[in-house]
Formats: C-alpha cells, sequence, structure tokens
C-alpha cells in the first residue's frame, strides 16, 4: 500500500472516557468542532441553511449527499441573488467558506437502484462528467451516464454492477469506476468540499469479499487524491469509507466480518492515506428494536473510534440523527443528522402517503425527549405554555401561513428547529463531558422515547 | 472452492490503470495531457498527445484547447511542420509553490513555474460558479526579477487612483 503524509489531526481539549471535545483540525486556519452536524439531501435543505444560518454554530460543518448535489446548487444558485438583500440570508459561496464541507454518497443509492434516484444522479453525472479530470465530451458523458444508469437498474442489491463498472470499455479502455471516481471529485469541488468520503460498494453480511471490495475502491480513491495533492491541485482530505449494511450487526455476536473491516481500518489509516473514517449504517430503525442489534453497533463503533484515536484520525458517523449521542460517547467526533432527523435510507423511493399531516414532518422536542407530529403540535398550541421549549435561536410555534402549509411549515420551522434542537443537545452533552461524565449521550438516550431509547445506557 | 470473482477486482481495474498500451492513470486525462506536453518541451502535436494518451484525437484536441484557455500550455504553427505544436508553459518549480485564495468572488492561483532565464511567477484568475465550478478567466506570467517592481508599480497606480479620488471629493465641496 502507498503511504503519505497526513493533512489533519484531532486536537482532545478534554476526555472522559471514550468520550471527548475538542477539534478536527483541517488546515492550519480550521478546525472542526467535535459534535454534530446537519446533513443536507434535498433542495429544500439548502434553502434552510441559506435562509437561516444563525442556526449553524461557528465553524460547525456539514455534511451534503453527493447525489443530491447538482439539483441543490441549483436551488442555491437561484436563491443566492435574493440571500444577498435578505436581512439574515446568506450566499451559498460565504456559507462553505465559514461552515466545512463534506460531501459522501449514501450507500443506498446504489444498493437499492431506486428508479427515481437513479434518473436524478444521472442528471447531475451527465453534467459533471465533461468537467472532470477526464474532460469526456457531452455526448461521451450522455452514454457513460446511460450505461451506469442501465447498470445499476439491471443489477440491484448486488455487486454484479461494481463488477461490471470495473471492467474496461473496449473502445477507451477506461472503466466506469474511474469515471465515477472523477465525478465524486468534481461534485466535491462544486461544494468547495475540504472533506471527502467516496461512492464505494456497501459491506453485505451474505457477501464477505464486499469487505475487500469497498477496502479496494478506498485505495483507489485515496490514490487518485495523493496525486492531485502533489500535482499542487487542490483536494479534499479523503475518508476510509464504511457503508454497511445492517445485516453485518448480529445481536451481541462479535462478527468476523467487522474485525477484518477494523484491521482492513487500521492498516488504511497506518498509511497516512487517509485522515479518518467515516461510516454510514444501513437500516438503524430495524436494528433499534433489538438491544442486541444495538450493542454491536456500539461495540463496533468504540473500536473503530480506538483506532482513529490511536492515529490522530477522525471518525464520522453519517446520519444517525439523535442517536448520533451516544457515538459521540463512543469516540465518534462527528456524528450527522438529517433536517428531518430521519434515519432511514436516504432515497427511499416511492412518495408520501395519504395523510396530509405527514407531509409536516416531525418536530424533535429535546425536553419532553420525543418527536411531535404536526397533530400534536396543533394540540400543544391551545396550552397555557403553546409549542416547543425555547432554544434560543428559533421560534417554538408556528405561524399562521406554516400551520397551513407543509412546504413552509418544513423550511421555516420543523426544519430549523430540529437544527436547533440538536445543537442544543450537543452543547449539552459537551458540558457534560467537560465536567467528567463518561456516557452522558446514553444518558439522555435512554429515557428517550422507543426504540429510540434501546441507545441509552441499560 | 472457486475464486470469488470479486476478489479478482484490482485497485488498477478500478482506476483504469495501464496494463498493456497507454491509458488514463491515477491522474486523469486532464492532467495526464499537461504531463505529457510537459514532458516535452520541444512542442507535441495532438496527434501525438492522442497516441501516447490512448484517447481519440478529437478529445485530446478538446483537453489541449481548454489547457490553452487556462495558459497552461501555448500553441504555434512552425514552419515545415504541418500540424500546430503544443508547448508547455512552464513547469511548477515545487508542488507547494502553487496556492490559490478567494477574495470574494474571485480566485487567484499563484505558481511559480521554472523559466529559461528565471523562475516565473503565474498568476491565474479564476471564477466559480455553482453550476459549473472554477472556471480559469486568464493569467499572466511574470519573470520573478520583476514582481517586487509589478508589486511598487501597482501601489503607485493605486495611490494615484486615491489622489483622483480625493482630488473629486474637493470639487464635489
Amino acid at each position: 500500500m502507498r503511504s503519505a503524509v497526513r493533512r489533519t489531526v484531532i486536537v482532545v481539549e478534554r476526555e472522559a472516557g471514550s468520550a471527548f471535545v475538542g477539534g478536527w483540525q483541517i488546515d492550519q486556519a480550521t478546525s472542526v468542532p467535535v459534535g454534530v452536524v446537519p446533513y443536507v439531501k434535498s433542495r429544500e435543505d439548502v434553502s434552510v441553511v441559506l435562509r437561516s444560518p444563525e442556526l449553524l454554530l461557528q465553524g460547525q460543518p456539514i455534511e451534503f449527499s453527493g447525489y443530491s448535489l447538482y439539483r441543490a446548487l441549483r436551488t442555491a444558485e437561484a436563491l443566492d441573488s435574493r440571500m444577498a438583500d435578505r436581512p439574515g440570508g446568506i450566499r451559498f459561496s460565504d456559507l462553505v467558506a465559514s461552515h466545512p464541507v463534506l460531501v459522501s454518497f449514501p450507500p443506498d443509492l446504489t444498493w437499492l437502484a431506486h428508479p427515481d434516484a437513479v434518473t436524478k444522479f444521472g442528471e447531475g453525472l451527465k453534467r459533471v462528467l465533461p468537467d472532470s479530470e477526464m474532460k469526456s465530451t457531452p455526448s461521451d458523458a450522455e452514454k457513460i451516464t446511460r450505461n451506469v444508469q442501465e447498470q445499476l437498474l439491471a443489477h440491484p442489491q448486488s455487486y454484479s454492477f461494481w463488477k461490471i463498472a470495473t471492467r474496461k470499455d473496449p473502445e477507451t479502455h477506461i472503466p466506469l469506476s474511474r469515471y465515477l471516481i472523477e465525478y465524486t471529485l468534481t461534485v466535491a469541488s462544486r461544494a468547495k468540499a475540504r472533506i471527502l468520503a467516496g461512492m464505494v460498494p456497501v459491506i453485505d453480511v451474505r457477501t464477505p469479499n464486499s469487505v475487500w471490495l469497498t477496502h479496494k475502491f478506498n485505495l483507489a480513491f485515496a490514490d487518485v487524491v495523493a496525486d492531485r495533492v502533489d500535482e499542487g491541485i487542490r483536494a479534499p482530505v479523503y475518508l476510509y469509507t464504511l457503508p454497511i449494511n445492517p445485516g453485518v450487526f448480529e445481536a451481541d455476536t462479535p462478527s468476523e466480518i467487522l474485525s477484518v473491516v477494523e484491521r482492513n481500518a487500521q492498516a488504511a489509516l497506518r498509511s497516512g492515506l487517509f485522515e479518518g473514517i467515516w461510516v454510514a449504517i444501513r437500516g438503524l430503525p430495524s436494528i433499534s428494536l433489538s438491544p442486541g442489534r444495538v450493542n454491536s453497533v456500539m461495540g463496533f463503533l468504540r473500536r473503530l473510534s480506538e483506532v482513529a484515536k490511536a492515529n490522530s484520525a477522525a471518525l464520522w458517523w453519517s446520519r444517525p440523527g439523535v442517536m448520533g449521542l451516544a457515538g459521540l460517547d463512543v469516540g465518534c467526533a462527528v456524528t450527522s443528522f438529517s433536517f428531518n432527523l430521519r434515519v432511514d435510507d436516504v432515497y427511499l423511493g416511492g412518495r408520501m402517503g395519504r395523510d396530509r399531516s405527514h407531509s409536516f414532518g416531525k418536530v424533535l422536542n429535546p425536553v419532553s425527549r420525543d418527536y411531535w407530529e404536526y397533530r400534536q403540535l396543533l394540540r400543544s398550541l391551545e396550552a397555557p405554555e403553546p409549542g416547543l421549549p425555547a432554544l434560543g435561536t428559533c421560534r417554538t410555534v408556528p405561524d399562521v401561513l406554516e400551520l397551513q402549509s407543509p412546504q413552509h411549515y418544513r423550511i421555516q420551522f420543523s426544519k430549523p428547529y430540529n437544527v436547533a434542537a440538536m445543537n442544543w443537545l450537543c452543547s449539552e452533552w459537551k458540558s457534560h463531558v467537560r465536567q467528567g461524565e463518561t456516557s452522558p449521550g446514553r444518558e439522555y438516550l435512554q429515557t428517550f422515547s422507543a426504540p429510540t431509547n434501546q441507545w441509552g445506557l441499560r | 472452492m472457486g475464486v470469488d470473482p470479486l476478489d479478482e477486482i484490482s485497485v488498477a481495474d478500478i482506476l483504469g490503470e495501464k496494463d498493456s498500451g497507454p491509458q488514463p492513470d491515477a491522474r486523469g486525462v486532464r492532467s495526464l495531457i499537461l504531463s505529457i506536453v510537459r514532458q516535452n518541451p520541444d512542442g507535441v502535436t495532438a496527434q501525438m498527445v492522442s497516441s501516447s494518451a490512448g484517447i481519440s484525437l478529437t478529445w485530446a484536441k478538446q483537453v489541449l484547447d481548454d489547457l490553452l484557455h487556462q495558459r497552461e500550455v501555448y500553441s504555434r504553427v512552425v514552419p515545415g511542420v504541418r500540424a500546430r505544436l503544443y508547448y508547455p508553459n512552464g513547469k511548477l518549480v515545487h508542488k507547494f509553490l502553487q496556492d490559490s485564495k478567494e477574495f470574494g468572488d474571485q480566485i487567484f492561483r499563484v505558481s511559480v513555474h521554472e523559466g529559461r532565464r528565471t523562475p516565473r511567477v503565474q498568476i491565474q484568475e479564476r471564477k466559480f460558479s455553482l453550476l459549473e465550478g472554477e472556471k480559469v478567466e486568464g493569467s499572466i506570467f511574470i519573470d520573478i526579477d520583476n514582481v517586487e517592481g509589478l508589486l511598487s508599480f501597482t501601489k503607485e497606480v493605486l495611490e494615484r487612483l486615491n489622489q483622483i479620488k480625493t482630488t473629486q471629493e474637493l470639487e464635489h465641496t
């Protein structure tokens, strides 16, 4: 394995057990604070941060789904001119200058290959490839995109797509996998991303060798990034990317596949080619129903965080939502949460059910420790102290227009409140760690509504 | 037990690196072509680049045009040679001698290249748009001996601008 000198370092201010507060120094002038970060998936999420940047903490990073980035940036561009004149609003370029961006590629898109999601991914791929280092012509980009889409749709929930993607094209001698690597790097540069997690195959228990395929894709990404740096080209720092299917986590059973993952991660970090580890675990809603499987996830994260810490590198857990507090307890440096606080797959496909109230989304009440549906919020408006608890950075009750329009409700009320609630919880978590508490996240989660309470201390 | 086909996939397969004949390596087509031109200070034709990189002539010409626009290379028609020749616009002195800084909407990349007589500083102006990413607007080369002089000259002109502003303000009052 090639080796390199790492560009980033974890700085620990205070440690309590495995938990720590501090920063991840990603360059001389930028330190990412340890804690929770918002995850931008949709155009709506981009609107929320551009309209209300005050919700974000100083230097707090943002994680973007790379697959949706092209569409999200189109929205950002449309909003940019309006944001310059809007009190409190911010332009996208100013946002990313003050909040380091991580671009990642959620594994469910290539694994499940829902047609809607594959179509939207293709729109971005086709437009980005001509600007990539591969400099594809528009007609070649069109052909490559069609090929990627056809192969994804033809082979869901298998590794056939990846096998085909690594075969050289008989004419150009370039495999699709190479175009996909360049696509991810170009997407990251569009978002001015400072940190990147790659587009790599998900690890599945039924195919133990998938661990090695994921490892090799990671090495390929790291190789390309290291070459860019060697040539003096700006490139994001690359994280050893670990997307994992839920079947890997059996109840209270040490899994052989996870031991291999840990050993590979150890070797990868020692090479200096990777600045940390990015992990995404699919199926958290089903895992949460089993205390034994939760134990397996927590044990795995703890061991992975030890690997990261031993190398002064960061462990980034993608999209566990409020359960991320338990991840921080066991040594994750960063955990992200989606604006609607969902923890299931990002690209589920399908449409919203018939019940209109569901389209308003849920709001996290961090004090009563549960999620409020729209109807519950309406009921609370009649109480002596109406609405949600005051957190200082956002409103506690929606206005009349927001109560009538699901979109307004989500953009201007529920999503901003969720960001504020997660940041409030993280700030509480940090102050407990500073006081020497080793598991403040799990202590909080043990009294949360079920099944999230499975992530608490038992 | 047979070998799982997943086992047979190598990092080189993923990257499409060469096992026979030239193809783009880990650097990508743009960087590969730039390095081919840089390795040939006496000039290369698009045809030579195309066969050396293992890509089509149209593709090679398109990338060379891009590099021309970015002033990474320059081209000219040499008497006696029917095709246009492409030359490197300087080789980086060291990989750390290239950095970019943003000033609002303008991004400047400053790099130091080897020159015939002395090293030369290249200042490249770039613009960033959300949908197109970073695009090169243009660039200038300054011999290293002239950098200080150019900075003083720029300051001189700025001082003149300030004087004009002051005079105009006095006239208005």
